[in-house]
């Protein structure tokens, strides 16, 4: 027994030393063409994320300019501008044609005047006389591709084959055949490319704001399968300026909003704004290629699009546009050129998408390849442009103008405008711990209450408070919340129904906090809800870099649906009445479920209905939501204070202040983690923002190893005064200005002046020495209300 | 009077053109601001420096691929326009001052102000240094020293040059890794090289040096320090100088004897510029565009910046080539590739951070304090913060609040010093009680001594219970204390008279893991090596177990082909019990660790020496004596082992290679047709 034991270990060792010398010859073989920096270790680990990374680089989509810069030097540019005539800004009367186009009709206000050739418009505003061209009469400094896109009133875009590099085709360029018809308040035009086969109806009506252009999907024809749409330009150079020829500014909505100057920009900038309307599409657009630092990302993201609008203001004629997009804005993206990038012209447009392309990839870690999405976006196109003239000529004309649109076409409706505090609490979180994953409780339900009959009782009356991460596993691990279960850890002899009574017992409001988007597939495990596919079919997986989760994916938006009905029913049963939805109120996205493509519409067709019937059951608020969800929401939360800081971008507006102030109630961003908080609340008082904290009962300093570790500064016991003063400060501000809209806003300097429709003016000095403006002395860093009622 | 609105006005509007450049509003910035905590991890925090201004020409003049860049006293900035070949002189509102150099320079790479107000020039291409008047003089040049110290070979093509208080020039020379070169100004001479980057020697290099050929040494890159990237110097006299490269001190701060006199916790990998600040804080860019602020000691404050990715955003850069920081802490960025300067201002934030700092450094401590808890209120996670406020109350002498604060900026150091004070405290109040204690538990045990040896209960007990139940198994367990008095007879008892019990020494072994991990996560603060709530215990105990079973293996597997006569179960059984040492007394330790400090860390270190040597010695006579072989061969065997372990892991990680790899194909494949599937 003993020895035949034995043998059989002397054989699993020669083998094993066989096996080594085996290994070793392998290595030393190895080791004659030896490295010289280093052993050769071989290192074949699992693709890191680092590694990972340069390789979609590789296969990178082409950039979405398409044809290059066109190089043009600084003499020849000259040349060409000394020749050319300078087109008048004012035309006092009316005429028959200007610059060969016809005129076509007018109303009270405009005349319109059309170049059937190239479907040009001429626009004249009948009291100044104040002229806006569409097109670009003698193009300078292009090639000939760009002088056909100048010339040319619309222009798609389309794809060849499998190629996956776009071609365009203008009025010019493919040789359309147009047939203009007038109507009753405008002209239709059909245009068809024999060549390509595609062809399309543009309706372009003249209105009492301006002109309206519409391209339905109905008339869209596409005979060829070769030849497919990709995209459309609709007026693409209505009130283009050349370098720093005319004064004025184009601006776009990113994140407050912002403004780009008409000055030359001395070829600064290479590159255009070109942002999607409504926040990157996750379920196509590949993220940026991320340069991770020290396994975090480094790089704040970009504000989003909240509103389809764009607009151009020619402050030396004073005649100005605001581009609405009311329909198609789902699949358009924003494209503003300064000068210098590409062309020497300042344009302003939205791009309408029908077809994109896409990284397909086709193994684990290398090798992608560039696929066209099969179906066509469904959308009709309608742009309207409204028109301001005179004063109301500037971006606070452009506010009032959209403000208008919204109230008009019952896209909005005015809200309870009343200040009240925000303050936001924690609940748990989650963190590693020594066997399994732990509760780290922040706020229980005590300490909740506790904290804001505190802050009642100290003097701020009104308060409302958004309740995040109540829900079991917390704000990160309980993604997403299917069942109305309160986390544990948190209910310490009161449970969360009994705070939301007793608090609304001290009318203080409490809002529940619903991430509908998110999932956390880790916590998960097995579930029957669907995960987002991307159009490459691929989940799409929102890299968060956390301490416990490094990604989250996003629910199929029918699995949305129906968590959230389930839920709809467990919130009234549990008689709660106060939530707050995120996630979905500002996301939106193309994915794909088996071998079907659906685009942006589809998603927002789950979304709408899901938030209307929230909105009428519940007291509901959307996080920083999409202008399409704007009269579902009782107040705008999260509204973004400031653009993304472009390098193009010469000032920052508040233009969701200006349009937005006195109908719906504003939460700003987070006081907290501001670095400027003397400034930010200065901003605050100037723009009629209510006032939000994030509060927790616990330090932050407990956040370090969870998701949230971002939060670093929360403690009630460091804010509690700060609170009360903010308090005070701004709802004495709130109460003179509450309910009316800013009629008037002026920077001079360093201090700004802010006119309401009730005869209210506010003055802000951000200076650090006193200011003498409208003869009222301001301190440094302070304000003053001024009533002239 | 009207006239007098009239004056004021025109003054009004002067002063407002004069502020208008401050941007009222500013934006959401593009890249996130980190400061570090006390461990050296990163900790998001509150943007510190905000970009106010981009500079891309002085009036006309733009320059091309400049690669360093200084502000004078006079706030002048001088661009060393490498493209161009000259220096550019402008102010920070984009107004050209003049040029220096077009005739002389063809590539200057590097720039520095001299405290005498001349311009240091290095030129790469004419491998010289000119020396300038502020406004474009030339007096002076120097080349390649000639001096037989400098050595034949040693290369002199300067790109960044610097000067001290006593007219030493330092030059950083490309491929010389001798170390800065020194120059005395006046008279030219060679003075020597200065502070060169050490190599890092490991055990690779030492292996390396001993086998290579002469040949193979010299084709090796790595034994080569590199040289340093940029130098700097500041009022006092001191050397900063930032190096790029693996196992290389990124960032130093040199005295007189070139030896570096910070250790900071986090550094770039491609540091690329070192500047000084106000408060001699050190500023250093990175490359890739990542600025960094460190306090004078070396702890980081801020890190902000990063590469720009084409996302069109402000704050961003491409290449990083040099940083100048201004008397109001204004801190100017060039980016070689864009050929811009980005104007970067401090923030309400760091204003407040950079005032407590000051406070701090001046002495203040009391005065700091304010300030320091301001800076927490804003930002509870950051660390130097808690740093700064415990020294203050240490000063005070409030070691309590001191304590905490030490304990949050989890600084190991003041940690110890102010517990050593609390500890003595409460020694001083309680040292009476502390001695009646001792006594105390002194006679009750002797009592219970005396009781036992007179009446007998314990053993009457212990007698009574073995009858009655058959408890082998505690027996064996107990069995272990015999080993610390007769070793040997208690291995001959193992493996003859059948003591001990593989069940027995598995529970030792779980003992023995639970020490492990209690040794690892809860030693007193001021020893313990893992950081706050970081736990790894699945790791841990996949770590335990293979490193037991490896050992325990491999070492039987060996005895076994050596006429070795333990069987596996005495192996483990001595193995385990070979711990004793460990399990008496390791409890012990950690318990004490929790109420020393740094001043008595010879005692732990000591008690921790004396049982890691006795359970080696025990596992040696173990291996002796259950094997029954000579000291010779028992050491032979103990050699045997350890290569057989090495050859085991080396075995595993292969096949743990080949498994991935075919994994990696299969997934591929399987995509690869579900891709093909789907599209036709």
């Amino acid at each position: 027994m003993k020895t035949i034991k034995i043998r059989t270990i002397i054989k699993a060792i020669v083998f094993l030393s066989l096996l080594s010398g085996f290994i070793y010859f392998l290595l030393s073989g190895d080791e004659e063409d030896m490295d010289i920096t280093g052993p050769d270790t071989p290192v074949i680990d699992a693709p890191s994320e680092e590694e990972e990374e340069p390789d979609e680089d590789e296969t990178e989509l082409p950039p979405i300019e398409e044809p290059p810069q066109v190089e043009l030097d600084d003499d020849e540019l000259q040349e060409l501008l000394d020749d050319q005539k300078e087109r008048d800004l004012v035309i006092e009367s009316k005429r028959s044609s200007i610059e060969e186009h016809d005129y076509l009709i007018e109303n009270d206000d405009y005349e319109l005047y059309l170049k059937e050739e190239n479907l040009s418009l001429i626009l004249r505003e009948k009291n100044t006389g104040a002229v806006m061209y569409s097109t670009v009469e003698e193009p300078v400094g292009s090639n000939e591709t760009w002088q056909n896109f100048m010339r040319s009133g619309i222009i798609i875009e389309y794809i060849v084959g499998t190629n996956i590099v776009t071609n365009r085709a203008d009025m010019y360029s493919q040789d359309p055949e147009k047939t203009v018809t007038k109507t009753s308040d405008g002209f239709q035009a059909e245009i068809y490319y024999p060549e390509l086969e595609i062809g399309f109806e543009v309706k372009v009506s003249l209105t009492d704001q301006g002109i309206t252009v519409d391209i339905p999907q109905d008339s869209i024809i596409e005979e060829n399968d070769r030849y497919q749409m990709a995209s459309i330009y609709v007026y693409p150079f209505l009130g283009h300026t050349l370098l720093g020829g005319r004064e004025g500014y184009m601006f776009i909505p990113d994140g407050s909003g912002a403004l780009i100057y008409l000055d030359d920009k001395d070829g600064k900038f290479s590159q255009p704004y070109s942002a999607m309307v409504y926040g990157e599409n996750a379920g196509i657009d590949d993220p940026y290629v991320l340069s991770l630092f020290n396994r975090m990302n480094p790089f704040n993201q970009p504000e989003k699009i909240l509103a389809p609008v764009f607009g151009m203001v020619h402050t030396d004629n004073q005649f100005g546009f605001l581009g609405i997009i009311e329909e198609g804005e789902f699949s358009a993206r924003l494209e503003a050129y300064p000068n210098g990038a590409i062309l020497p012209y300042n344009w302003i447009t939205a791009k309408f998408i029908y077809r994109q392309v896409y990284n397909q990839p086709t193994s684990q870690d290398t090798g992608t390849m560039v696929v066209r999405q099969r179906d066509r976006n469904e959308f009709d196109i309608k742009v309207h442009y409204h028109f301001v003239a005179e004063e109301e000529a500037n971006y606070i004309g452009l506010a009032s103008a959209y403000r208008e649109y919204l109230l008009d076409s019952e896209l909005l409706t005015a809200k309870e405008d009343k200040f009240h505090l925000r303050v936001d609490l924690l609940g748990a979180e989650i963190e590693q711990g020594l066997l399994v994953k732990s509760d780290v409780p922040m706020t229980t339900f005590s300490q909740a209450y506790g904290i804001l009959t505190d802050i009642k009782a100290k003097g701020a009356e009104n308060i409302l408070s958004i309740y995040k991460g109540w829900n079991q596993k917390g704000y990160h691990g309980g993604l997403p919340i299917r069942s109305f279960n309160p986390n544990s850890s948190l209910s310490d002899g009161r449970s969360i129904n009994q705070l939301i009574d007793q608090l609304e017992e001290e009318q203080i409001n409490l809002f529940l906090y619903h991430d509908a988007l998110r999932m956390n597939t880790e916590e998960l495990g097995f579930t029957q809800h669907k995960v987002m596919k991307k159009f490459n079919k691929r989940t799409y997986n929102e890299a968060v870099f956390g301490k416990v989760y490094k990604e989250f994916n996003y629910l199929h938006p029918q699995s949305t649906v129906n968590i959230m009905e389930e839920m709809h029913q467990k919130y009234k049963e549990e008689d709660i009445e106060r939530l707050v939805i995120s996630g979905i109120s500002n996301t939106l996205f193309s994915y794909s479920e088996g071998n079907q493509e659906f685009d942006r519409i589809s998603t927002k067709n789950y979304y709408q209905p899901l938030i209307e019937s929230y909105a009428d059951t519940f007291n509901l608020l959307l996080e920083q939501p999409f202008a399409y969800l704007w009269d579902q929401t009782d107040a705008m939360v999260d509204v973004p204070t400031r653009s993304s800081n472009y390098i193009f971008v010469d000032e920052d507006i508040p233009f969701i202040a200006l349009t937005l102030k006195g109908i719906v109630p504003i939460y700003a961003e987070y006081v907290n983690f501001q670095a400027n908080q003397e400034d930010f609340f200065l901003q605050m008082v100037e723009q009629g923002f209510n006032p939000s904290f994030l509060i927790t009962h616990e330090s932050p300093a407990n956040l370090i190893n969870t998701n949230s570790s971002h939060i670093y500064s929360s403690q009630y016991e460091r804010y509690e005064d700060m609170i009360q003063t903010y308090y005070r400060d701004l709802s004495d501000v709130y109460i003179q200005t509450a309910g009316s809209v800013i009629v008037d806003y002026q920077r001079q300097g360093p201090t700004t002046k802010v006119s309401y429709a009730n005869g209210v003016d506010v003055y802000v000095n951000y200076a650090d020495q006193p200011q003498t403006i409208d003869g009222f002395q301001i301190d440094s860093k302070s304000y003053q209300v001024v009533n002239n009622r | 009077m009207k006239m007098i609105n009239r004056i004021s006005l025109i003054l009004l509007s002067i002063f407002l053109l004069f502020v208008s450049t401050a941007q009222i509003v500013e934006a959401t910035t593009a890249y996130k601001t980190f400061t570090e905590d006390g461990y050296g991890r990163y900790v998001e925090t509150q943007t510190a420096y905000t970009v106010t201004d981009t500079i891309v020409r002085f009036d006309d003049e733009l320059f091309s691929q400049a690669q360093d860049m200084k502000v004078g006293e006079d706030g002048l900035l001088y661009i060393a326009d490498t493209g161009n070949g000259r220096i550019l002189v402008g102010d920070r509102f984009g107004n050209f001052e003049r040029s220096i150099g077009d005739e002389e320079l063809s590539k200057p790479t590097g720039i520095f102000l001299s405290h005498d107000q001349k311009v240091y020039v290095a030129d790469e291409t004419n491998a010289k240094i000119f020396v300038y008047t502020l406004e474009g003089e030339l007096l002076q040049e120097f080349g390649r020293p000639e001096s037989l110290l400098f050595g034949e070979s040693a290369n002199f093509i300067p790109l960044k040059v610097a000067v001290d208080q006593r007219d030493n020039i330092y030059i950083i020379s490309r491929g010389n890794s001798n170390g800065i070169i020194q120059i005395n100004a006046n008279t030219g001479q060679f003075l020597g090289y200065f502070a060169p980057n050490q190599t890092a020697v490991t055990p690779l290099t030492i292996f390396r040096r001993a086998i290579f050929t002469e040949e193979q040494l010299s084709r090796m890159i790595d034994i080569v320090p590199p040289t340093s990237t940029n130098i700097n110097i500041d009022e006092k006299g001191l050397v900063y100088s930032v190096s790029q490269g693996d196992r290389v001190e990124a960032v130093r701060k040199l005295n007189v004897a070139g030896q570096n006199i910070i250790e900071t916790q986090v550094a770039d990998d491609f540091p690329a510029a070192i500047e000084v600040g106000s408060l001699d804080n050190i500023f250093v860019g990175s490359e890739d565009g990542f600025i960094y602020e460190y306090t004078s000691e070396g702890n980081l404050l801020f890190v902000f910046g990063g590469q720009d990715d084409g996302r069109q955003r402000v704050g961003l850069f491409r290449r990083l080539s040099a940083i100048a920081v201004d008397e109001q802490d204004r801190i100017y960025a060039l980016d070689q590739d864009r050929n811009q300067i980005q104007l970067f201002q401090p923030t309400e934030f760091a204003n407040l951070v950079h005032q407590s700092l000051e406070l701090y450094q001046n002495g203040d401590y009391e005065a700091s304090k304010g300030p320091w808890e301001e800076v927490i209120r804003l930002n509870s996670l950051f660390d130097f913060a808690y740093l700064g406020l415990g020294e203050a109350y240490f000063k005070d002498e409030e070691y309590n609040e001191a304590l905490d604060a030490f304990r949050q900026a989890k600084y190991q150091e003041g940690y110890s010093d102010a517990y050593w004070e609390v500890r003595n405290v409460w020694m001083r109040e309680n040292i009476m009680t502390l001695i009646f204690v001792i006594i105390g538990l002194v006679i009750f045990f002797k009592g219970l001594g005396w009781l036992e040896r007179k009446k007998g209960y314990r053993k009457r007990l212990a007698d009574q219970i073995n009858s009655r139940y058959q408890l082998k198994f505690l027996r064996d367990v107990i069995w272990i204390k015999n080993m610390i008095r007769h070793p040997i007879n208690t291995f001959y008892g193992i493996q003859y008279e059948n003591k001990g019990s593989t069940w027995s020494a598995g529970f030792w072994l779980f003992i023995l893991y639970a020490l492990f991990i209690l040794d690892k996560y809860f030693t007193g603060f001021i020893f313990r090596y893992v950081r706050d709530g970081e736990y790894s215990l699945f790791m841990d105990s996949v770590l335990f177990l293979a490193v037991a079973v490896l050992v325990i293996g491999s070492n039987y597997l060996i005895t076994t082909i050596n006429d070795g006569e333990g069987k596996l179960k005495h192996v483990f059984i001595g193995f385990i019990y070979a711990f004793a040492p460990f399990f008496i007394f390791k409890p012990f330790t950690i318990l004490i660790s929790n109420y020393l400090t740094l001043n008595e860390v010879y005692l732990l270190n000591l008690a921790n020496t004396i049982i890691y040597a006795w359970v080696a010695i025990l596992i040696f006579v173990m291996i002796k004596e259950i094997n029954d072989y000579t000291i010779r061969e028992t050491f032979k065997i103990i050699f045997i082992t350890l290569f057989m372990i090495l050859i085991a892991i080396l075995f595993i990680f292969i096949i743990y290679i080949l498994i991935v790899q075919m994994l990696q194909f299969i997934v591929s494949v399987f995509n690869e047709g579900v891709y093909r599937i789907e599209n036709h």
